[in-house]
């Protein structure tokens, strides 16, 4: 693999400023397949673009920072961190929020999920590492 | 692996291991060979400190995300780099 130094980079146009990040943005992870990338950002939002063309598809809405956004193995679902406090899972197709994950007493600094999908993990300010059931939205006891 | 001029925020493997690419914050991003730590590329554009890197699961691509407010996706020709 070669990136060359500077790589030559163009500047696409944005569409609006709507969409673009309006502060820091603190993490992003690409898809399983490659074809998305999930930004997490200092302006509260979570935004899901096309890989290829810059575009974006949507945009998840926390109420304060977000730190991480990171996908599910099959891609289907994308968990986002946020200094609200919460962790949030959302449908990777549609935007659409699934779950909020409650029970940090401070910052969720990043959230991952599980290699079969099924639970997820959350670490936080709190000092504390929590373990959830990622359909029932339920804090596993550890 | 020193050539960064300020802090380094993230790393990350390439999916084979072959590659290591950095984020700092002196607004660059690099890829160093992860063997022989020899630096192979820095990617300037960000105008903001780099908060963050990682390879695409084929490898042949890199997120870059700064404090300028923007994500940058890199690939080997220099055509190829877009700003989200």
């Amino acid at each position: 693999m070669t990136v060359r130094r500077g790589c030559g980079c163009r500047i696409r146009p944005t569409a609006g400023n709507s969409e673009r990040p309006s502060g820091p943005v603190n993490q992003a992870s690409f898809s399983p397949d490659g074809k998305r990338i999930a930004t997490a950002g200092a302006d509260c939002t979570s935004r899901l673009w096309d890989a290829e063309s810059g575009r974006l598809l949507a945009t998840l809405a926390h109420a304060a920072a977000v730190n991480t956004a990171n996908f599910s193995p099959n891609g289907k679902r994308i968990v986002t961190a946020s200094y609200d406090r919460t962790a949030k899972v959302w449908e990777t197709a549609t935007g659409t929020l699934l779950a909020t994950l409650t029970g940090h007493a401070g910052w969720v600094y990043t959230a991952a999920f599980s290699p079969d999908g099924k639970r997820i993990v959350t670490a936080g300010a709190d000092h504390t590492a929590m373990v959830w059931d990622a359909g029932r939205a339920i804090c596993l006891p550890l | 692996m020193a050539g960064h001029t300020l802090m380094i925020y993230a790393v990350s493997f390439s999916p084979d291991g072959t590659h290591i690419v950095t984020a700092s914050a002196d607004k660059t991003a690099r890829v160093w060979d992860s063997q022989t730590g020899r630096l192979l590329a820095t990617m300037t554009g960000h105008s903001g400190r780099v908060n963050y890197v990682a390879f695409s699961p084929d490898g042949k691509r890199i997120v870059s995300v700064s404090d300028d407010g923007t994500a940058r996706v890199w690939m080997p020709h220099p055509a190829n780099c877009r700003q989200l």
